[in-house]
């Protein structure tokens, strides 16, 4: 059997002016059709694994958010507060309504930094029939430009309350090290206000731009909560029904090794689950924002949604949704001032807690066995992980649909449909290859 | 108009990678005036793009590999169309570097009219915090360099 190797995009290796250490990852996508037939569809993933559970263990219970906040620098803030959320759980901590709507307003600015940028700068050169965000910069200045302005508010907005956005700082066990000035916060509520134009000309944008056809019904998995679209903790909730306390998400994960990924697949009711913006809004779109609501009908976003290229859709509605409630958050904060308090103390030093957050991605697992202050065990299921066998599965059922086409439009498909998910694997490699085995 | 910036990057917990934010350090000490502006960009995104926009003059200091004697400095003016012209290093763009952005930046039309590059030779990269006395060494003559050359700008 010859292998016929097509690289999508020539890497430019050389070194000599790059210095910001990457981390190594490759996805594959293996694609073998026999007389017509699909004989192998895998999505690879040949990441080294990190051993961050390995890391966590013997440390002191404060060191949690700062080790596992570097899983990640995309959801860095996602990471650091679903680690906290796990140790407050093991330590019978119950943090501040202050810290509640600081860690909320926090993760809004990671949900829009992280979205913004898939949708406007990985998607968007797609739809628009370019290669990557530099000729879209050419053909479409204002695009890339408003882009760029929401992410840099984005990014001031998490700098404002945890320090930076990548690596927080001022998150802590039970609150925070650092808080925002009430001339801060105005300042940034000002600019959401102001970015509100941006976001009515990205949905405007969208709108517009056509995503390929496919429908494949899967189960969506995400956290729930009654009063509000679920962000940071809250029960997991299945589309084909049932409702469970975080405590048991493994029930959920059922995670396996499979031979051709480095990272484990999950599955939970059928063979994948998909998690994410697409599973968030098909479970909990009534609790979104009016104007979020707005966006999605402007959108064409109705639920239930099968089909997955709309997950970027999802993420966009989630954008508006994250700006409103950024402004409404600021103004509570605003109204009940900020009081310097210091970090609710435990009130064990060893215990087991779980931590669920719903990071850009989907949904985020830690949990922690903590005995006198050090973790002696840790589990962290990341969303991209989930995805995983959900891919593969929509990759079997897309390619027998579009094999007659040219193979350069079904690589672009297959590219494009694991592009819809974010996986996290595109942090550390530079694009996924496409292997057609003949 | 609106000052020319002096952008440090890279990372000083990579050793020599640090040499960035300490030339910075050394500039603070001089006083450059009001039309100079320091900025630490640490490990940049492509959101550096947006500290370029309406500047003439743009300064960057970083560690670069162009292989010679470690704390050798290089001098090099960068030019919107080579960097139009570069191949995408990364295309995920969750990493992106300072290149990514001079190059969108460029393609944006906001690329200065002038930006030159400062690169240090680094001895070791390593995960450790502190210069090797070599990368030390290069301090003060990429300063006095630096400043020299904002002289030249105001002339």
């Amino acid at each position: 059997m010859s292998v016929a190797l097509r690289r999508l995009v020539v890497s430019n290796l050389q070194v000599n002016l790059h210095h910001v250490t990457r981390v190594e990852g490759h996805g594959n996508i293996v694609i073998d059709v026999k007389g017509g037939r699909l004989d192998t569809c895998r999505f690879d993933v040949v990441e080294t694994p990190r051993f961050f559970e390995a890391m966590l263990r013997g440390r002191p219970y404060q060191d949690a958010s700062h080790i596992t906040s570097r899983i990640c620098g995309i959801c860095a803030v996602g990471h650091a507060t679903t680690s906290l959320r796990a140790t407050e759980n093991a330590l019978g901590i119950v943090p501040s309504e202050q810290t509640v709507l600081l860690r909320k307003l926090n993760f809004f600015g990671e949900i829009l930094d992280s979205h913004v940028l898939h949708v406007m700068m990985l998607v968007a050169p797609d739809l628009l029939g370019v290669g990557s965000v530099i000729p879209l910069a050419r053909t479409a200045p204002t695009v890339v430009g408003r882009a760029l302005r929401m992410k840099k508010l984005a990014g001031d907005l998490c700098r404002a309350i945890c320090g930076r956005h990548t690596h927080p700082l001022s998150l802590t066990v039970g609150g925070f090290a650092h808080f925002p000035t009430l001339d801060e916060l105005s300042d940034l509520r000002a600019r959401l206000e102001a970015m509100r134009g941006d976001i009515d000309d990205t949905v405007e944008l969208l709108s517009s731009l056509t995503f390929p056809e496919f429908e494949r019904d899967t189960e969506y998995i995400a956290l729930y909560k009654p009063d509000e679209y679920a962000f940071i903790d809250g029960d997991l909730r299945s589309s084909d029904g049932g409702t469970w306390p975080a405590t048991e998400y493994r029930q959920i994960t059922n995670e396996h090794v499979v031979a051709h990924s480095s990272a484990k697949h999950t599955s939970h009711n059928r063979d994948s689950y998909m998690v994410g913006a697409l599973a968030r809004f098909n479970l909990n779109h009534e609790q979104l924002c009016p104007a979020a609501t707005l966006a999605a009908q402007a959108l064409g976003l109705k639920p239930k949604c099968t089909n997955p290229y709309f997950n970027t859709v999802a993420q966009l509605v989630e954008i508006v949704h994250a700006a409103h409630e950024s402004i409404w958050l600021i103004d509570s904060l605003l109204a009940r001032g900020i009081q310097i308090e210091e970090p609710v103390r435990p009130k064990q030093l060893s215990g087991e807690g779980v931590g669920v957050c719903e990071v850009p991605r989907g949904t985020l697992f830690h949990r922690y066995i903590i005995e006198n202050g050090s973790i002696v065990a840790a589990d962290c299921v990341i969303p991209t992980g989930q995805n995983l066998a959900n891919i593969e599965a929509d990759m079997r059922a897309l390619v027998p649909e579009i094999l007659e086409l040219p193979r350069e439009d079904i690589v672009l498909k297959l590219e494009m449909l694991v592009r819809a998910y974010d996986p996290c694997i595109s942090c550390s490699t530079h694009l996924v290859d496409v292997k057609f085995l003949e | 108009m609106t000052p020319t910036l002096i952008l440090a990057l890279g990372n000083p917990l990579r050793g020599d990678d640090g040499i960035g934010s300490a030339a910075l350090q050394a500039l603070k000490e001089r006083a450059l005036g009001p039309h100079v502006e320091l900025i630490d960009g640490g490990t940049a995104g492509l959101e550096t793009a947006l500290l370029l926009e309406g500047r003439s003059r743009v300064i960057i200091v970083d560690a670069a590999d162009f292989a010679a004697k470690p704390g050798s400095i290089l001098k090099r003016d960068l030019t919107a169309r080579e960097l139009e012209l570069r191949p995408v290093h990364s295309d995920s763009l969750h990493a992106a570097g300072l290149l990514d952005a001079l190059a969108l930046a460029a393609a944006l039309g906001t690329f200065p009219a002038r930006v030159t590059l400062y690169g240090v030779q680094p001895l070791s990269l390593d995960y450790e915090t502190g210069l090797s006395a070599e990368a030390r060494a290069a301090i003060p003559v990429l300063v006095d360099s630096i400043i020299l050359a904002l002289d030249e700008a105001t002339d």
